[in-house]
């Protein structure tokens, strides 16, 4: 079963990141600031690829945690850790996006920390609260000001469904720039939670009913701790991507890629609030297949952004 | 029995563990296996072992403790029925992995008689090292119970290992028989002589830790809540890394999981081996010697 899903992801991949290009450029001809860089995009896939070894990090914020102080919160310690680590790029949020309300602020410092930092190694992707007037702003800013590959949501801190109708006016005018749309499903534990901010789990269950009507949309799941069931359901829609952060049990990422693809599962530490280290450790755990880890660590990433990516330092000039 | 080789991947270093050689050093013993328990037929316990020891192997655990059902209404119904049909299989996964697997027992606060009589059966004249008390919905009484204290008076006299089950949820107790750090504090308080390990630290662990704090008979372990980051280091601070024990909670969680917390930690080397092992080695010699079983590795 799996290898015709593989051929169809494959074929799916091909025909929208060349539609996703099409878009940014036509986007630019009508009035954006600055398109996606092709050769940037196109330097950091040789990159990663050329090395054969590192892995991309999907799933890393920036700044403080609002609950707790995390050892590794400080950018002067995160990026080494995950260097030490052997993480080559780190798609990176901030914090500051779960609750503050001047969004375009917080990814406009985003952007700017980034760019400053190591322009190799953190990737962008704002945030987009949909139940803020004006958010389509903030997503044209993301896309066309701070010339990001992609855009990280958080229905539960920000009181959506995946149902509802500004969730899909999201995904509409996210797919039409060609944005990857990280959705938060959860950031922590729902039974340790501070007691006035109490958050459950987002519902993933509207999608494969809304990517019918979306199939050029490209979504990844983070932080997802799923029944078999919801696995199985999202496993027909090839848009979505998973990380591995809260994925749990002996093989649980090896499961995950048997119940999906290999293509369609990325490494997502979800560090700082959690300890890297787990995740690499359950990779090296798992039975996967030195072929398919790779394809985990590295080379899912680098498909599903591939010519999406542009360097910060050029973007936010 | 014999398990299959683990498929043991090479260069533990690229994936945030130490280089093989040093992970050996550390001789992990593992204070909460959680394979199966719902086992109607005497097998299912013993395949998920099975199934489970390649991956311990492959991190070098040594030991591993296993909170087996006697019999007490512990279990669900069709377990319950095998147990007390067949309890010449309950210390089978013991039979079958000697050199590895520590059996603890379960206990039901609510039977104490029925209780008192399993601890004399299988650790005092039997072969388990300690009791288990479990936090599930069949458990009616939480650990600062009165009912409590002749069971752990009982398996402390033996020198036993006595682990419970805490977790603090937010919003409160999802049924009446949860325990949580503090009621465990509440007992360690009427036993300052008795240690006890408060499993999980309460899942919450900030609070988890502080509830526990200054009962100096009362450790944590430290497997079966996401790996939140902090965690090692708070309870390094506030109890000292003698008061640590680390549980691995395979196969429902995993290795990451759970090694990421000690190893990912900003913690001395000396608190790291501690946790990984020295603790429980400490804890359980006296017991292990009395009953002529190994100490080491």
């Amino acid at each position: 079963m799996s290898q015709p899903l593989r051929h169809n992801r494959r074929q799916w991949l091909r025909e929208n990141l060349v539609s996703a290009t099409t878009a940014s450029i036509a986007i630019t001809a009508s009035g954006g600031e600055r398109p996606s860089s092709v050769s940037d995009a196109k330097f950091m896939t040789d990159q990663i690829s050329a090395t054969g070894s590192g892995a991309v990090d999907s799933n890393v914020h920036l700044g403080q945690w609002p609950f707790r102080h995390l050892p590794d919160a400080d950018l002067a310690t995160l990026i080494p850790k995950l260097k030490r680590l052997g993480i080559t790029r780190a798609w990176v949020a901030s914090f500051d996006g779960i609750l503050h309300r001047d969004v375009a602020g917080v990814n406009a410092r985003l952007a700017t920390t980034c760019r400053d930092s190591n322009h190799d190694f953190l990737v962008p992707f704002g945030t987009i609260n949909p139940n803020l007037l004006d958010w389509e702003e903030d997503l044209r800013r993301c896309h066309e000001t701070h010339q990001m590959a992609g855009v990280r949501i958080y229905p539960g801190y920000h009181d959506y469904l995946l149902g509802s109708p500004q969730f899909e006016r999201l995904l509409s005018l996210a797919t039409q720039r060609g944005l990857l749309i990280q959705v938060t499903l959860s950031l922590e534990d729902t039974r340790t939670q501070h007691p006035r901010l109490r958050v459950a789990d987002v519902d993933p269950n509207p999608l494969p009913a809304l990517l019918s009507r979306h199939p050029n949309a490209r979504l990844m799941l983070l932080n997802a701790r799923l029944s078999p069931q919801a696995i199985r359901a999202l496993a027909e829609c090839p848009q979505i991507h998973f990380d591995t952060a809260r994925v749990d049990g002996t093989n649980g990422v090896a499961s995950l890629v048997r119940a999906t693809s290999s293509q369609r599962v990325l490494l997502g530490t979800h560090s700082p609030f959690f300890i890297p280290e787990a995740n690499l450790i359950k990779l090296y755990e798992s039975d996967l297949s030195d072929h398919d880890l790779g394809l985990v660590m590295r080379s899912n990433a680098t498909d599903l952004l591939g010519s999406q990516i542009a360097a910060p330092s050029a973007a936010t000039k | 029995m014999t398990s299959p080789q683990p498929p043991r991947r090479p260069h533990p270093e690229r994936f945030g563990l130490p280089p093989q050689a040093e992970l050996d050093r550390y001789r992990i013993w593992d204070s909460y296996l959680t394979p199966t328990m719902v086992d109607p037929d005497g097998t299912r316990l013993l395949r998920d072992i099975n199934e489970t020891l390649p991956r311990l192997m492959t991190v070098s655990i040594r030991r591993f403790c296993i909170f087996l059902h006697v019999g007490l209404g512990t279990a669900e119904p069709a377990t319950e029925q095998w147990v007390r049909e067949h309890p010449e299989t309950i210390d089978a996964p013991l039979k079958a992995w000697p050199e590895r697997a520590l059996g603890l027992i379960q206990l039901n606060a609510s039977d104490v008689p029925g209780s008192l009589e399993a601890i004399n059966r299988w650790i005092a004249d039997g072969p388990m090292i300690g009791a288990y008390f479990p936090g599930d919905s069949r458990n009616q009484l939480p650990c600062n119970h009165v009912n409590y204290d002749p069971l752990i008076t009982r398996v402390a006299d033996l020198g036993g290992l006595i682990m419970q089950h805490t977790w603090a949820t937010t919003g409160g107790k999802s049924h009446p028989g949860v325990s949580t750090p503090a009621d465990l504090a509440e007992l360690g308080s009427r036993f300052p002589e008795i240690r006890f390990a408060c499993a999980h630290a309460g899942g919450e662990w900030e609070t988890g830790i502080r509830s526990i704090r200054a009962s100096e008979n009362v450790s944590i372990e430290t497997s079966g809540f996401d790996p939140t980051a902090g965690f090692i280091e708070m309870a390094t601070r506030e109890l000292g890394e003698c008061r640590i024990v680390f549980g691995s909670h395979l196969p429902s969680r995993s290795l990451g999981t759970e090694l990421g917390k000690v190893f990912g930690a900003r913690i001395s080397e000396s608190a790291r081996f501690r946790i990984l092992g020295e603790n429980l080695r400490e804890w359980l010699t006296p017991i292990l010697r009395s009953k002529g079983l190994a100490t080491e590795p």
